[in-house]
């Protein structure tokens, strides 16, 4: 790598680590907000489509059973790929009509899930900490970068859904949870092994959306450089939220 | 010198035949309560407490201390999952989650479960249904072209579908949609889809609370419906004597039924909250359900078949069904309480040929269940409970064209020209047999009246 890259790649690193630094409640209040409007919005979808309210809730040991996972599986690879869709939480509703009850249908919290949304939600925090700092920005690099983090974080949002019902091979996923909400069998199946791509494709267009907005920006005449004194292109993030 | 006393000790407990086992054994199972295929490695051995009654309890396991949990699952895909994080031991389910089974775990580098015995079987696929609305004019397979069908995609159920609209070259004709059994129930129940295809007892639990009426039963595809066993390799490694015990629970178990039909079914209400009235047309005799934990190669050939429309359909991983089905612990069982593994292993129940002759039923609130020779003297049973007021819990018939025991409720009756009556599972069946016959298709109101007025 060129030194000129390297470069670079500092600069914009110390433009996002500061920007975000300088707005760190809004950014602590977008990266926990997000993440919980995210499952309040996937559990409002669940009832609005079925058309009830979650009358159960199961609280799982998580510790346990991953230590018991790690205890269990020789595999340090398959170790992780099944703790991570261990479960932490679960809400859902249970039909009392057949036998002694049966889950019509559930949302989970799944701790490996959470904490890719979490991330989500902090690039989005990010992107946004960027863009309001960033007022000399032209806009249609503020209009680029805002659809590329927005189409992103939808893609991302779509494929950490964890919502499952009974349906007999289905567990947890976002392609069940798409089939949940009305989506058709053959279109369902097909988009299933494309899930980690798309995963991919969001958090590629949340980065990219991140490398545009922490370009060094040309300094304009009204502009006075502040903090990294000996970074030219550095510019205060507006306003400051008192990191200090 | 000082320390040779105790690295003497040390080396005469090392060098000492091995003591018997004083460890406490974890078995936990995970089963079905919503599933009757699978009540006997489920329910009933949890209620009725046949695993304890054969587990090991000399050799290295004279000290072995016993902690057996059950957990009950809706659907077979959790309880693979809970199989991969070592929470469960045993899993028990239908056939297309069982492939799954195998096939996730093969997929691992190093875990592997084993498919040791079978549960219960339905030779030509009666278990899974496609059910109506009841009041649908919808009578035949054929009549779903243009409709929509919701089915549990990755269930048996869905196989058969997708089986049957091969077969009748429907594929691109209906519009499938993923549903789960209780909202596609509810849907049938309340009109808002054309059709619903289901697993065990579904399809039933419509027709017995008169919401649906089945137009297409699983045994028209001709693909074997059954339920097996699966248990994690490294459990079976361990404890073989365990997973031996396993399998004889469950042939008890299947034994236990067929003595006492009633009262298993009465206590399996208890146990499930599925009707009694459902589960005996799975668990008496003629029922759906023959209760065999043999291996066949049969059903070797039906879960290779079910797993090729896994593959093509959900993209599941390969299975290497040599080293996932495995004969030795059934066998071992078999061998154990004195039965004939071969023999067993050889039955293959049909019910068209099995049921041919089988007499219908009426269950009597209070007197229990009689059975009645010819269709007339049941509906002249019928009849007269009837005119006394006497509670009827359910009536049993036959389908002429398969052999599958139908609740009279939901039967097509054909009364022919010399006054004889026959009974059909679907419109089209019966149609063509009064065409054949010079009779007349009726419901089981108007053949009891048709009794009553001669």
């Amino acid at each position: 790598m060129s030194a000129m890259i390297r470069a670079d790649i500092k600069n914009r690193l110390n433009i996002i680590w500061s920007s975000s630094l300088s707005r760190w409640k809004t950014w602590l209040g977008i990266t926990l907000g997000f993440t919980l409007l995210y499952y309040l919005a996937l559990m409002a979808a669940l009832i609005l489509k079925f058309g009830n309210y979650p009358n159960y809730a199961v609280a799982y040991n998580w510790p346990k059973n991953v230590w018991k996972i790690i205890q269990s599986t020789p595999s340090y690879s398959d170790m992780l790929l099944i703790i991570a869709d261990e479960w932490l939480l679960e809400f859902g509703y249970m039909n009392y009509d057949f036998g002694n009850g049966i889950s019509e249908w559930g949302l989970n919290i799944i701790p490996s899930k959470v904490l890719v949304v979490l991330i989500l939600a902090a690039l989005i925090a990010t992107n946004y900490a960027l863009l309001v700092s960033k007022r000399h920005c032209k806009l249609e690099n503020k209009v680029q970068s805002s659809s590329a983090a927005g189409v992103g974080a939808m893609f991302v949002a779509l494929t950490s859904a964890t919502m499952s019902w009974v349906v007999c091979c289905a567990t947890p996923s976002w392609i069940v949870g798409l089939s949940m909400m009305g989506m058709g069998v053959s279109l369902s199946l097909w988009l299933e092994p494309i899930g980690p791509f798309v995963t991919a494709l969001g958090f590629g267009l949340l980065f990219f959306s991140l490398y545009v907005l922490s370009s060094p920006a040309q300094p304009t005449s009204k502009v006075e450089p502040v903090g990294n004194k000996e970074n030219k292109n550095y510019y205060n993030p507006l306003p400051s939220e008192g990191v200090n | 010198m000082k320390f040779s006393p105790l690295l003497l000790g040390l080396g005469l407990v090392l060098t000492s035949p091995l003591p018997a086992l004083a460890e406490k054994i974890n078995i936990a199972v995970g089963h079905q309560s919503m599933c009757t295929d699978t009540y006997t490695a489920g329910i009933v051995v949890k209620e009725m407490k046949f695993l304890e009654k054969f587990l090991p309890k000399t050799g290295k396991y004279a000290k072995a201390e016993y902690n057996i949990t059950w957990s009950d699952y809706s659907s077979g895909g959790p309880i693979t999952n809970q199989m991969l994080a070592n929470k469960l031991n045993f899993g028990v389910m239908g056939d297309y989650p069982l492939i799954v089974n195998g096939a996730k775990f093969q997929a691992t580098d190093s875990l592997r479960t084993l498919y040791v015995a079978g549960t219960g079987y339905n030779l030509k696929g009666s278990g899974n249904a496609v059910v109506v609305p009841v009041k649908s004019d919808i009578y035949s397979f054929e009549q779903l072209k243009g409709k929509s069908v919701s089915t549990p995609v990755g269930s048996a159920a869905w196989g058969m579908l997708l089986k049957a609209l091969q077969d009748a070259k429907m594929s691109k004709e209906i519009s499938l949609k993923n549903q789960s059994p209780a909202v596609g129930a509810a849907n049938i129940a309340a009109g808002k889809i054309d059709a619903h295809s289901d697993f065990c007892p579904w399809s039933e639990i419509m027709e017995f609370r008169g919401t649906g009426r089945k137009i297409y039963d699983g045994s028209e595809a001709g693909v074997p419906y059954l339920h097996g066993v699966v248990v994690r390799e490294d459990f079976a490694k361990k404890y073989p004597e365990v997973v031996t015990a396993f399998i004889k629970a469950v042939i008890y178990a299947g034994q236990w039924i067929e003595e006492n039909p009633t009262k298993a079914v009465d206590l399996m209400e208890k146990w499930t909250g599925v009707e009694k009235e459902v589960l005996y047309i799975y668990f008496s005799k003629g029922g759906h359900l023959s209760l065999d934990p043999t291996i066949k190669t049969k059903w070797v050939d039906a879960l290779k078949f079910n797993h090729t429309v896994l593959v093509k359909e959900k993209a599941i991983p390969p299975l290497d069904f040599k080293e996932w089905i495995t004969e030795d612990y059934v066998k071992a069982a078999y061998k154990e309480l004195k039965m004939d593994y071969e023999g067993a292993k050889a039955d293959l129940v049909d019910p068209e040929m099995a049921n041919a002759k089988l007499p219908a039923e009426i269950w009597h609130s209070r007197d229990g269940i009689s059975t009645y020779a010819t269709l007339p003297e049941f509906l002249k049973a019928v009849s007269d409970f009837q005119s006394t007021g006497a509670k009827l819990n359910s009536t049993y018939v036959y389908d002429k064209s398969t052999g599958l025991k139908l609740f009279g409720k939901t039967a097509f009756f054909v009364k022919t020209a010399d006054g004889n009556f026959e009974t059909f599972l679907r419109k089209p069946d019966a149609d063509a047999f009064a065409k054949e016959n010079k009779g007349e298709v009726i419901d089981l109101p108007t053949a009891v009246a048709s009794i009553s007025a001669s």
